[in-house]
Order: structure tokens, then sequence, then C-alpha cells
């Protein structure tokens, strides 16, 4: 039995707050990913549009047409590699914060096998968790 | 190795990146001193003390051997024709006679007649099997393994300050999943106590 002297259980909240800091800036990757997909779609929209515009155009109006294709496709491009990015970001963060959250536990499960203090904000993670059986459920 | 490595961590307390090379540092000394028990418990045993488990084994299997002929029929005078047999015996539901322990009851009996040549043979592949590799008695083994063990206790509670040190700098640093929670929860004073 280790010595309860020994140990500062308000550490878990730093615990817990790390893994909600990491837990956030995942749920933050994931909406930057979805609104540079969205944007995508609306460039390659847009791309399409110019595209069946640009087979029935020729000359000087032609070639304002090619230079929005053109512009478009970088836009598209440049979107697309941002994209990449902020994904390879997301699955980092991802494993950082499921690594974050498999310390808190591990330390959470020590400090209540060991009758250390949890600080009341983390009581309710520290109660085991309990299901209903279905019968129950059913019975209403 | 530990001490250097505090020296660093003290050194720079100004400069983060350093801080940051200094966890590193303890994390690759950790990942070391983990390697280095492994290498310890993998160790092969000297010679002699495999010779002894030999030893140890070759009474067994000569004592099993003898046991498993019924060497007691021949004074059996209901026996007409006693004489050894050795232990093949077929089990109700098995299609075939299980000769496992006629196998073993043979190889006891090679021991019986011919050990010390054996031991010779066995002693010379042994002697083959560890030339050049490190060899370990139980009691060596155990006391090189918790010494490296109280090492890595100790660079554990290196990489928790270290830890601490960059978040108080306000640098956000990741937890190994598998950081020790005792290390983890232990007051600065106790952890530093720990860290040696």
């Amino acid at each position: 039995m280790p010595d309860p002297s020994e140990f500062d259980p308000t550490r878990l909240t730093a615990l817990a707050r790390s893994r909600d800091r990491q837990k956030a800036q995942v749920r933050a990757l994931s909406e930057r990913y979805a609104d540079l997909r969205e944007h995508r779609v609306d460039i390659d929209k847009r791309l399409r549009l110019a595209r069946a515009e640009l087979a029935n155009h020729h000359g000087r109006h032609g070639f304002e047409i090619e230079q929005q294709v053109k512009q478009l496709q970088g836009q598209y491009d440049a979107l697309t590699s941002q994209m990449a990015e902020v994904l390879a970001e997301q699955d980092a963060t991802a494993a950082e914060a499921t690594e974050a959250g498999q310390l808190f536990r591990a330390c959470l499960s020590f400090a209540t096998e060991n009758g250390l203090m949890i600080p009341p904000a983390l009581a309710a993670e520290a109660q085991p968790k309990t299901f209903a059986p279905l019968s129950a459920q059913a019975g209403g | 190795m530990l001490k250097n490595l505090m020296k660093s961590l003290t050194a720079s307390r100004s400069a983060t990146s350093e801080s940051l090379d200094a966890l590193d540092l303890i994390r690759e000394g950790i990942a070391g001193k983990v390697a280095e028990i492994e290498q310890l418990r993998r160790a092969p045993l000297p010679v002699q003390d495999a010779l002894s488990r030999f030893d140890l084994w070759a009474d067994g299997a000569a004592t099993r051997a003898i046991d498993s002929l019924s060497v007691d029929r021949l004074i059996d005078p209901s026996f007409q024709a006693a004489g050894l047999r050795l232990p093949v015996v077929t089990l109700p539901g098995q299609p075939v006679p299980n000769a496992q322990p006629a196998a073993e009851a043979l190889l006891g009996l090679i021991v019986l007649a011919c050990r010390p040549q054996l031991r010779k043979v066995v002693e010379g592949q042994l002697s083959d099997l560890v030339h050049g590799r490190e060899t370990f008695s139980d009691k060596d083994r155990a006391a090189r393994i918790a010494e490296a063990g109280k090492e890595l206790r100790q660079a554990l509670a290196l990489e928790e300050l270290a830890c601490r040190h960059l978040e108080d700098a306000g640098v956000s640093v990741s937890r190994r999943a598998d950081a020790q929670p005792e290390l983890v929860l232990m007051t600065d004073a106790a952890l530093t106590k720990s860290a040696g």
C-alpha cells in the first residue's frame, strides 16, 4: 500500500484537462476538415460549370473562361492539399487524445484503488459504470 | 547517465527547446533501460547451471523410466512369460495406442545406460550455444534486473519531472499512455526523491 502523503490527486484534474484539450482539438480539426470539404464541393461545382461554359465559347470570352478554370483548378488543388494536412494532423492528435484518455483512466483507477481523495469534479468519472439489465428497462 | 540528464534538464530551465531535447534523451534512456532488462531476462544460463538442470531432469527421467517398466512383474509367480514391457496403452475412445510414455521411458533408459556420454555431448552443445554471449546465474540475473529496474524507475520519475517542468513553462507535452500512474500522481517532492 503506497503512502498517501506522497500523492497529489489534484494532478488528476490536470490530466483530465489535458485529455479534454486534446479531444477539443480533434473536434476543431474535424470541423476544419468539414469546412474545407464543403468549400471544395462548392469550387468543384463552379469548376464544372466553367468547363461546360468553356466548351461553348471561343475567342476573347473563351480566354477569360479558360483563366477562370485555371484559377478554380488551383483553388481546388490547394484545398485538397490543405484537407490532407488537416487529416494527418487530426489522426496524430486523435492518437495523442486516446493516449491521454488511457493514462487518465489508469491514474483514476490507481487513485480509487489506493483510497486517494478524488477531486469533486471527477467524482462521477470515478464511479464504476453500472448498466440496468435489459429486462429492467423492458419492464419499465 | 541519469545524473547527466538531470543536470541537462536543470541547466535548460530557461530554454524550452533544450528541455524538449532533454525529455527526448530521457525517453531514449528509458527505452534503452527497458531493452536492457529484456536482454537480461533472455540472457542464457551458464553452462554449469544448465548442466545442473540437465542432471535434475536426467535423475527424474531415469527414475520414471524404471518405474514405468513394472519390474515387479518379474517376481510375480502368476505371470507365465514375465518380462519388462514398455508402457504402451490404448485409452478408451482413442483409435491408436499412446506411444508417448513409451518414448519417454526409452529416453530415460538411454540416460540411465549412458548418462556420462550424453552429458558430455550436451555440455559441448551448450558451450557452442553460449559462445560469445554473456551468461547469468538465476541469482546474478535477479540482482542485475533489480538494479536495472531501479534505474528505470529513476528515469521514469525524471521523465515525469521533465513533463511537469515543460508544462509549468506553458509547453504542452504528451505523456506516454503506459506512463506509471504512481509516478504521474506523485507530489513534486516525492517525485524528485524517486528520481534520485
